[in-house]
C-alpha cells in the first residue's frame, strides 16, 4: 500500500526526482524490498503540494510502482502497439488484476507545454512526474476524471508549479512537444543530492568519438 | 501531390556517446539517422519530422523508424492515460529538398506488461541490424492545430492525415561500445 521505485528502470533518476517534489524533505526515504523494486517511505516534515502528494500517495490504498526510464524507451500505447516514451513524456497505466498502478516517465528529455497565453512552458522532469503521480493518486483513490484526466491532472500539477515558482499550465490545453520551452527549471533545494539542475533544457549532451 | 515525395537517402552516422550519468557513470551510445527528401512537386509538401514508433524485426534485422502514424488498434482495459503531441513537420518546397535527422537508441529498451508485476525492461541491440525502413507521412495540408480529444482519436485521424512514403536501404552500424 504505497509508492514504490522500479529497480527495472532507472532508480536512481526516479528517487532525484520524488527528492525534488518533496523539495529535499529529509523524512523521505527508500528501502529495498525485492530485486523490482525499491519502497518509498514519507511522513512530510514541511508542506506544500509536491511533500502533500508524495505523503499521500504514500499511505493511499493503491500499489503505485514509477519507472523512469531514458530517452528511445518505448512503453505499450494500449492499442496494441508501442509509443516511444519521449513523445509523450509520460503515462500511467489503470489497476491491473492485483491492483497495481503504474506510472512511466522520461527522465532526460526536453519537454514542454502551453501557458494560458499560448506560450511555450518547460515541463521539467519532477513536474512530469508530479503529473503522472496526479492520474496515478486519483486511481488510487476512486476520484480518476475518466471525462477529462488531462485537466484533473494538470490542475493539479499547477499546485506543484506553483509552488515552485513555475508559470502554471493552461489545464485546457494538453498540448506540448519535445523541445526546452522557456528553459524554466525546477530550483534546486538544499541537500538535494546530487547537485545541479533537475531537468535538461535540451537533448542529452553529446559528444561524438 | 504529397505522393511525389522521395526519400533520396537513409544514412546512419557514426556511434554517438553521452556524457558520463551523473548517477552511474553510464555512457548512452545512440546514432543519429539523417533521413533526405525531395519535392519533385509543384507544391509545398508539410512533412512529419518526428518519429513517432519504432520497431526491430530482429529475425530480418530490419529497423523500422516511423515518421508517421499508424491506425491505433482497438483501445485495451489497460490503456494508460497519456498525451500525444501533434507531430512536427517541416515543409518541403516544390523542386527542393530537405534532411530530417531522428535519434536512435544503440540498445533499444521496451517495457513490457508482466501481471500483477512491475514492467519488465526488454532490452534489443540494434546493433545488429542490417536495414533501416523509413516511413514517412506527408500531405499537402498543414497536419493541424491541437485539438482536444484524447489520444487515440488523434491518432486515428493523423493515420488518415495525408499519404505515407516507404523506403529501406542497407547499413553498416558501428558495433564499438
Amino acid at each position: 500500500m504505497t509508492l514504490f521505485l522500479s529497480k527495472l528502470a532507472n532508480t536512481g533518476a526516479a528517487l532525484v526526482d520524488v527528492f525534488t517534489i518533496v523539495r529535499c524533505d529529509s523524512a523521505l526515504g527508500s528501502d529495498t524490498i525485492n530485486a523490482q523494486v525499491d519502497r518509498i517511505s514519507y511522513a512530510k516534515t514541511s508542506s506544500g503540494a509536491g511533500q502533500d502528494r508524495i505523503e499521500a500517495l504514500v499511505q493511499s490504498a493503491g500499489n503505485v510502482v514509477v519507472s523512469a526510464v531514458p530517452n528511445g524507451t518505448t512503453i505499450p500505447d494500449g492499442s496494441g502497439g508501442m509509443i516511444p516514451v519521449n513523445l509523450v513524456g509520460g503515462a500511467t497505466y489503470p489497476p491491473d488484476a492485483a491492483g497495481l498502478i503504474q506510472v512511466v516517465y522520461c527522465f532526460d528529455n526536453a519537454m514542454f507545454g502551453f501557458d494560458a497565453a499560448g506560450g511555450q512552458i518547460s515541463l521539467p522532469r519532477s513536474d512530469i512526474l508530479f503529473h503522472e503521480l496526479s492520474h496515478a493518486f486519483h486511481r488510487a483513490n476512486g476520484t480518476f476524471n475518466a471525462a477529462d484526466p488531462e485537466f484533473q491532472a494538470i490542475s493539479d500539477e499547477n499546485t506543484y508549479r506553483a509552488q515552485v515558482g513555475l508559470p502554471l499550465r493552461d489545464p485546457t490545453n494538453h498540448n506540448g512537444g519535445q523541445g526546452p520551452g522557456d528553459g524554466r527549471q525546477v530550483p534546486t533545494c538544499t541537500g538535494m543530492g546530487p547537485a545541479g539542475p533537475t531537468g535538461p533544457t535540451g537533448p542529452s549532451p553529446c559528444c561524438s568519438c | 501531390m504529397a505522393n511525389a515525395l522521395a526519400i533520396t537517402d537513409i544514412a546512419l552516422s557514426a556511434r554517438r556517446r553521452g556524457l558520463p550519468h551523473p548517477m552511474d557513470g553510464r555512457r548512452d551510445i545512440w546514432f543519429d539517422v539523417t533521413v533526405r527528401l525531395e519535392n519533385p512537386g509543384t507544391k509545398p509538401l508539410h512533412v512529419v519530422s518526428e518519429l513517432r514508433g519504432l520497431s526491430y524485426d530482429a529475425a530480418q534485422r530490419v529497423l523500422t523508424l516511423r515518421l508517421a502514424e499508424a491506425p491505433p488498434g482497438p483501445i485495451s482495459a489497460d490503456a494508460p492515460t497519456f498525451t500525444l503531441p501533434t507531430p512536427a513537420t517541416v515543409t518541403v518546397e516544390p523542386h527542393a529538398s530537405a534532411a530530417i535527422t531522428v535519434k536512435i537508441p544503440a540498445i533499444l529498451k521496451e517495457l513490457r506488461p508482466v501481471p500483477g508485476q512491475p514492467f519488465a525492461l526488454v532490452e534489443t541491440d540494434l546493433r545488429a541490424m542490417h536495414t533501416i525502413r523509413c516511413e514517412i507521412a506527408a500531405s499537402e495540408r498543414p497536419i493541424g492545430q491541437f485539438e482536444r480529444i484524447d489520444a487515440h482519436a488523434l491518432r486515428t485521424r493523423l493515420a488518415r492525415w495525408g499519404r505515407t512514403i516507404r523506403s529501406e536501404a542497407a547499413v553498416k552500424p558501428d558495433t564499438r561500445d
